[in-house]
């Protein structure tokens, strides 16, 4: 896990390397379909499902996981800080980046990011609704993508994984992808 | 070149004609391409479960792997349902009914929100015990009041069967299989065209979305290129708040996003067909004897013939139609040159209404090949065909 940076946009994968260029070994791939914790252990797993949730508008389960991971391992003068940005970018009413849980855990964190100083683990409830998300619903899905299909099978042709950004013409993004 | 003029018109005549034939051909081309529909509606609304059902009845149903994978889910659904009812018991200061099943009951409360390691026999047998209780029977008729998944009597009616070890979800389970969507994905099928249509198959894209508020921020991102919008409603959470928001009736919020998705201007070309769905567990409600009128007052003025289902379902619709024949008054207050052009332009449009159960296969079959023709015949009028 990095450590380096206290922002929260430490885990946005812009500049993600395309991992057929340098394939992993097999094995370590096929270990990604043994479980969700598996996958969010090795890195290039990651960084992948981050690639297959941003294609499905779902980025923002995994960023918030992974800053609550690193929440965890912060030295505690730093930790009641960025437990604040957390909820700001991702729990507060007008967040940028709003994860969806239920108002029960909601209304649990609130009290503990603003009651005094929140502690390494305000957020475990939050985190465990939005680890089971990406459980039950993105990564089985993801499991059956081509794009991970692909990946283990370390094709070298160039594979076909349209995203929805594809069918939209939402330009922004459309200049980049056909850059 | 002096002989030409005398050709000349013969020329424009060619011309025109050849003008003609692209324009065919680009009409063509745009009714052959896929016809993209968006599944909108609130959380729980059964978004999700009408595109399982497109699976079922358009692409090639559930294999044997995809069965057993939904184990896990129909499990802890069996899970969540009973964790939830007895959780609640004392907050509504109801208790068992039966003494002995107080250590079942500290068995599952052991066990926690996240669902036992492994679904054992031990572990059936305790949830099976709960489900006869009285007690808990009570809890369950006052679901209402906390958050319980719509299925949870569906599967703890169902305990042995899912508790077996050779258990195959048949379609049915997997249909009323609760998972919450994050995100958006895309299905994408294609459907026979009748004959009076013209034939051959139609391409279809099928987009989900997550219902919930913080996921509401991401629809933008997909309205363009939309033929139509599928609206989703789940009229039996009349009485119901919502899971993202205590304070908020369910059935008041799919009112709020309707109108602000038929007043969007990223929308205006879609044709919207609103899905009056889970008419079944409506039915039950209200013979149960639940009323709409505590929460929606007007119904006590509501003026229609038939049983109180029957008045309670056109009475959602009506409170929907209403929506759509309302003045665009709101947010007059972004006055860009850009959006009066967009109120000027901006014609009047229909709003169509289907009531659905849509973990109904045969139901939504039905639905689904009105809803298509409904969008041919759009697309064929608009390009002066039909």
């Amino acid at each position: 896990m990095k450590d380096k940076d206290d922002d929260i946009y430490t885990y946005r994968h812009f500049n993600i390397e395309d991992p057929r260029k340098d394939p992993l070994p097999s094995r370590r791939v096929r270990r990604w379909a043994f479980g969700l914790r598996e996958l969010l252990q090795d890195s290039a797993g990651r960084e992948h499902f981050a690639k297959f949730l941003s294609k499905e508008f779902s980025g923002e389960n995994l960023k918030f996981w992974l800053a609550v991971q690193e929440l965890k391992s912060l030295p505690i003068s730093r930790v009641a800080s960025y437990a604040k940005d957390i909820w700001k970018e991702f729990l507060a009413v007008d967040a940028p980046s709003p994860v969806n849980i239920d108002a029960a855990s909601r209304e649990l964190t609130r009290v503990k990011v603003e009651s005094g100083k929140p502690d390494r683990y305000c957020f475990d409830q939050a985190q465990a609704h939005v680890y089971h998300l990406m459980k039950s619903d993105s990564y089985s899905r993801y499991l059956r993508s081509e794009m991970y299909k692909d990946y283990l099978n370390g094709a070298k042709k160039k594979t076909s994984v349209k995203g929805i950004r594809s069918i939209v013409s939402f330009t922004g993004r459309k200049e980049q992808s056909t850059n | 070149m002096r002989l030409l003029p005398c050709i000349k018109s013969y020329d424009e005549g060619v011309d025109h004609s050849k003008q003609i034939d692209r324009e065919i051909k680009e009409w063509i081309k745009t009714y052959n391409e896929a016809i993209k529909l968006l599944l909108l509606g609130t959380g729980e609304s059964g978004k999700t479960t009408i595109i399982k059902q497109m699976k079922i009845l358009h692409v090639k149903g559930f294999s044997h792997s995809e069965r057993t994978a939904m184990i896990p889910h129909i499990r802890f659904n069996t899970h969540e349902a009973i964790y939830e009812i007895i959780q609640n018991m004392p907050v509504l200061s109801i208790g068992l009914q039966n003494a002995k099943h107080v250590r079942a009951q500290q068995y599952l409360l052991k066990v926690g929100p996240e669902g036992p390691q492994e679904y054992t026999e031990e572990y059936f047998d305790n949830v099976r015990d709960l489900w006869q209780d009285a007690g808990v029977r009570e809890c369950f008729k006052r679901a209402n009041e906390y958050q319980l998944i719509d299925s949870a009597e569906y599967f703890l009616d169902r305990i042995d069967l899912i508790g077996k070890e050779d258990y195959v979800p048949s379609d049915a389970d997997i249909l009323r299989c609760r998972r919450k969507t994050t995100g958006i994905q895309k299905i994408e099928f294609k459907v026979k065209v009748p004959k009076s249509m013209h034939g051959g198959t139609q391409d279809f894209w099928m987009l989900d979305v997550g219902g919930q508020r913080g996921e509401r921020k991401k629809w933008i991102q997909v309205f363009e290129g939309i033929h139509a919008i599928w609206f989703v409603v789940a009229c039996s959470d009349f009485d119901q708040t919502l899971r993202e928001d205590n304070s908020q009736n369910r059935l008041k919020e799919a009112l709020i996003l309707f109108e602000d998705v038929w007043q969007s201007r990223f929308l205006l070309e879609a044709g919207i067909i609103v899905f009056l769905n889970k008419q079944d567990l409506l039915e039950t409600k209200i013979k149960q004897g639940r009323s709409i009128a505590p929460y929606f007052p007007k119904y006590n003025h509501f003026e229609a013939s038939g049983d109180e289902y029957t008045r309670t379902k056109l009475f959602i619709r009506n409170l929907f139609v209403n929506l759509t024949t309302k003045k665009r008054e709101r947010r007059h207050i972004i006055a860009s040159a850009e959006r009066f052009v967009v109120l000027e332009a901006s014609r009047a449009r229909e709003c169509y209404f289907h009531f659905t159960t849509a973990t109904d296969t045969h139901n939504v079959r039905t639905v689904f090949r009105d809803v298509h023709q409904m969008i041919l015949t759009h697309i064929l009028s608009n390009i002066g065909v039909y």
